[in-house]
């Protein structure tokens, strides 16, 4: 899936967000998607903005329940940095509603806890594919 | 009060994580309730304050042996303390945000808070007694504790 | 009316004859242009410019017939002239006529010249000729003065330029001569070679015409095809209308379309005002028409998710499954102050155009029936729960007796829930629980049925039906078992709040007690002192109670239970609750059949209790139908206990024996006194616990007896109050 999107020649830079260092190191080691980099790795909404303006990522993975700030509210303020940013939400909230908020917010895409490491390569595939 | 509905939908959460994140699937024991004090814990518990709809606590206490193998099923070679408990608060947090899915988003819950050793105690809400639902996962046992008021 | 905003099924319909036919008149449009200058251009140009000359020939045509008599004119003239000459006449006229002459004949030369004959070599003859013949004439035109000399001598002669004149006359008329026949016929060569260009142009003219005729037909067909189409375009647009119409005014969805800006459109179908009682539709917003009817949070979020699929950054499939307004509860108001409930279920669909999402379908459907239906089962178990409250509320249980039972019950449901607590991973583990579990609930149950506290007693038996049911499961698991704490604990809590009841009602009491006069004390004692020992009048009610349900009479009769002593009065009560509802339920027969057997309509049960030196004995029969070993070991084989062969080698103490199996029966009914098969393995259980033995005798129609060895009581007897 990931091979076959050749109108990616540059590499994107990849944000992991997640209150857990086991998911956050569980992504990083997971996502085998080609061109995608990690560059940075923050465990709350605050430390997310801060590691966001140093590295200037293009894709975001994020979660919603963290201390400090929020996802959702860091969602917001991502894309108020960076418009074109694409972010997968990676929640274990369950609800239709939460997910409105994030995508209403400017997330692209929506990926609940638990996940497989299929699961994972086919959102963030989508994620970038769709953009 | 307890609701089947609300606890079939923790439990669920719980097997549900066994089964997607270490591609194998966890067995339900029987459950009973705690009518007197506070159930006994293992080494790493994950707690979550669940407020809104129905308030109380659901924490998810497992010994540091099941964490360390789901761990390793999960591809992770570090297995220190540090990362058990990050673990074991990353499944409550996933048990409850899951819960959402069935009871709403007026179900909120917290950020997991992780109380270790066998030794201590989780402190539960007044006016609730607790189940306590274990669950079988390989040869190990941890507990799902729901305590709703 | 615009057809276009009717439906979106009518815009979807008639899109792809729409786009052709919008060729098509692209196509007809621009043959009409070109026809249109074409005809401008070959035939009214043209034409115009044919009919002018055409005039302007026929103008010039006049006028060279007209100048055919000059020349002759000025020959007569000229001769006028010279004879008046010779007769001294006065020629000042004359002259003046020829000079006039002479300048028609050159302006209307001139004229000639400006016109198509210009260029004729006729017209450059006439020319050559007339500035020769004007040489000879222009001396006589120009004269002026008079041509005579008047004198007495000779009278009037001819003075010098009178002769000058009258040679000039001369050599005028001379050329005079030649000069006017050939003017003559060239003028005549002139006319004839203007006419024939006339005839021509006229003929170019009538062909010009006809070829306008043409044109004008080709235009007027044109427009004809023109109305033609636009005819049936209204037509189809029509015909697509009224089937949109009948679609909306039929299809039970409520259906509307949201532009950008969430207003919705138009057409909508029949079911939305019904759906939302109102019919004001067109031009509200989204917002409008949920405002009242949905709670903030709800509304909130639904435009919150509107908003979404406008946007085109999420795809189709994860738009769907967040849809936050798959089921919302709306409140409409009756008009008379209170609110209707329903539940509505919302679907939206991008309608994609060119460019991007054009509109939003939207479909609402009512699904309060369904949402209703799965609620209906939770309302009516709180309902009965609440009743079951207020019933307690009424009972008069003996309070001392109440407090026992509570003990004993909260006893039992402790035992209960270690049972559950023992480890279980298999299948096995959990079927051996529910066996222990049932004996438990089933002798609360009987105490709570002989107490007559029925909201305990219904709670116990929907719990044994749970059990029941999972009895019947293929594979157990802990999930299946959670509705058994979720019991559980709701009759712990049930159990707590008769606890506080009892608390309250005692507290009552004893304040009877205190402000009531002696007599009051007394009359509370008796039944007191009845609860306390009197086990007779409970266990009769019970036996009543269920020979009710089952349609059948009994009559208890009871000796020595009085003198049971108070460490195995527990027991005897246990056992004889169980008895009494084996008897009642499986012993007696219904009163037809007795009556048919000759026996008394009212079934006997007798309960005995003999205390001795060396232990007591409890007995216990029934007149009923007794047990019958053959149809025990059938229910056996059916039950899967035993094998066909296996049964057959057993005698009939063996066969008895399996009464006491746990889940035995042969009672295939479900109701709360029997058919469990529970009783009798409780029974057995109790007394063993204590040491004791249980016989049975049975004759088939006539009577079972039970007896019962109870060992000598022990020391460690507790003193009764």
């Amino acid at each position: 899936m990931a091979a076959n999107a050749p109108a990616l020649a540059t590499q994107l830079k990849l944000l992991i967000v997640d209150d857990s260092n086991v998911i956050r190191r569980r992504i990083e080691r997971c996502q085998q998607i080609e061109h995608l980099q990690v560059v940075g790795l923050a465990s709350n909404g605050v430390e997310a903005i801060e590691v966001f303006r140093q590295t200037d990522p293009d894709v975001v993975t994020m979660d919603i329940t963290m201390p400090e700030m929020d996802g959702i509210e860091c969602v917001e303020q991502l894309v108020a940095i960076k418009p074109d940013v694409l972010i997968l939400i990676i929640s274990a909230l369950a609800d239709k509603a939460t997910a409105v908020e994030a995508m209403e917010k400017g997330a692209n895409g929506f990926l609940n806890k638990p996940f497989s490491d299929r699961q994972l390569n086919e959102a963030l595939a989508e994620l970038i594919g769709g953009a | 009060m307890l609701e089947e509905q609300d606890i079939r939908a923790f439990v669920h959460g719980t097997t549900r994580y066994f089964e997607v994140a270490a591609q194998q699937a966890a067995s339900v024991g029987s459950p009973y309730l705690v009518t007197e004090g506070a159930p006994e814990i293992h080494d790493y518990n994950g707690v979550i304050a669940v407020s809104g709809r129905r308030n109380g606590i659901v924490y998810f206490s497992a010994p540091r042996g099941m964490l360390t193998v789901l761990l390793m099923k999960m591809n992770e070679s570090n297995v220190s303390h540090e990362y058990l408990c990050d673990l074991v608060g990353e499944v409550a947090n996933t048990i409850a945000g899951n819960v959402r899915r069935d009871l709403g988003k007026d179900f909120a819950i917290s950020v997991p808070s992780v109380v270790t050793g066998a030794g201590n105690s989780v402190d539960l809400p007044a006016g609730g007694r607790p189940v306590v639902i274990p669950i079988h996962w390989r040869s190990h046992v941890a507990k799902l504790v729901v305590c709703l008021q | 009316m615009s057809s276009r905003d009717r439906s979106p099924a009518a815009q979807q319909g008639s899109m792809t004859t729409h786009s052709s036919a919008r060729t098509r008149d692209r196509a007809a449009t621009a043959g009409f242009l070109v026809l249109l200058v074409a005809f401008i251009g070959l035939v009214l140009v043209p034409g115009y410019r044919v009919a002018d000359q055409l005039s302007a020939d026929t103008a010039v045509l006049k006028l060279a017939s007209e100048q055919r008599g000059q020349p002759a004119a000025i020959a007569k003239s000229l001769v006028t002239i010279r004879d008046r000459l010779g007769s001294r006449d006065f020629v000042g006229q004359a002259v003046k006529d020829l000079g006039g002459s002479v300048q028609g004949f050159d302006q209307s030369l001139a004229q000639l010249k400006l016109s198509a004959a210009g260029n004729s070599t006729e017209l450059r003859a006439i020319e050559s000729l007339w500035s020769d013949y004007r040489k000879a004439l222009d001396p006589v035109a120009g004269f002026k003065g008079l041509p005579y000399r008047d004198s007495y001598s000779s009278g009037t002669q001819l003075n010098s330029s009178g002769r000058q004149l009258q040679k000039d006359v001369r050599q005028a008329i001379k050329s005079s001569r030649g000069a006017t026949d050939r003017l003559d016929s060239a003028l005549a060569a002139v006319g004839a070679s203007l006419e024939r260009q006339v005839v021509t142009a006229s003929a170019t003219l009538r062909k010009l015409m006809l070829t306008g005729v043409a044109f004008a037909c080709l235009l007027v067909a044109l427009l004809a095809y023109f109305q033609w189409l636009k005819v049936r375009h209204e037509r189809l647009a029509v015909e697509a209308q009224n089937q949109t119409r009948d679609i909306l005014g039929t299809v039970k969805d409520g259906l509307f379309l949201l532009d950008a800006d969430f207003r919705i459109g138009k057409a909508c179908s029949a079911s939305l005002s019904a759906l939302f009682r109102r019919d004001d539709f067109s031009g509200m917003t989204l917002e409008d028409l949920l405002r009242d009817t949905v709670t903030e949070k709800t509304l909130a979020t639904a435009m919150k998710y509107v908003k979404l699929l406008w946007g085109e950054r999420a795809n189709e499939n994860l738009i769907r499954s967040i849809n936050p307004l798959a089921e919302v509860e709306v409140h409409f108001d009756r008009g008379d102050g209170s609110r209707d409930l329903r539940y509505l279920e919302f679907d939206f669909h991008r309608v994609k155009g060119d460019r991007g999402v054009r509109h939003i379908l939207v479909s609402v459907t009512d699904v309060t029936s369904r949402v209703m239906l799965a609620r209906e089962l939770k309302v009516s178990q709180a309902n009965a729960q609440v009743q079951m409250d207020m019933l307690l509320g009424l009972l008069q249980v003996d309070p001392d007796q109440l407090v026992s039972f509570l003990d004993d019950t909260s006893a039992a449901l402790a035992q209960v829930n270690s049972v559950l607590k023992v480890p279980a991973r298999g299948d096995g583990d959990f079927r051996a629980k529910i066996d222990q579990i049932f004996r438990e609930m089933h002798r609360i149950k009987g105490d709570a049925a002989t107490l007559g506290l029925a909201s305990v007693e219904s709670r116990t038996h929907a719990f044994e039906d749970l059990l029941q049911d999972l009895r019947q499961r293929s594979q157990l698991s802990g999930n299946d078992f959670l509705p058994l704490v979720v019991n559980l604990d709701e009759i712990l809590g049930h159990l707590q709040s008769i606890r506080e009841l009892a608390n309250r009602a005692d507290a009552l009491r004893t304040n009877a007690l205190l402000t009531a006069a002696p007599t009051a004390r007394a009359a509370t004692a008796t039944p007191h002192d009845a609860g306390e020992h009197g086990m007779t009048a409970p266990l009769d009610a019970l036996a009543q109670r269920v020979a009710t349900d089952a349609g059948k009479k009994v009559r208890l009769v009871t000796t020595g239970l009085d003198e049971v002593p108070g460490d195995l009065r527990k027991t005897v009560r246990d056992i004889a609750i169980q008895l009494v509802r084996n008897a009642v339920v499986h012993g007696i027969e219904d009163a037809g059949t007795r009556r048919g057997l000759g026996k008394d309509e009212a079934g006997l049960l007798q309960i005995q209790f003999m205390p001795g030196e060396r232990g007591s004995e409890l007995a216990f029969q029934d007149d009923g139908c007794g047990i019958v070993p053959e149809r025990l070991r059938e229910a056996a084989v059916r039950r899967g206990d035993l094998s066909a062969s296996e049964a057959q080698q057993l005698d009939t103490k063996a066969s008895l024996a399996l009464i006491f199996k746990p889940g035995f029966s042969t009672h295939d009914g479900n109701g709360r006194d029997a058919g469990r098969g529970v009783g009798l393995d409780f029974v057995l259980k109790a007394i063993q616990s204590i040491g004791g033995r249980i016989s049975i005798s049975t004759a088939p129609g006539r009577y079972t007896r039970f007896t019962i060895s109870l060992p000598a009581q022990s020391g460690q007897q507790e003193a009764v109050a």
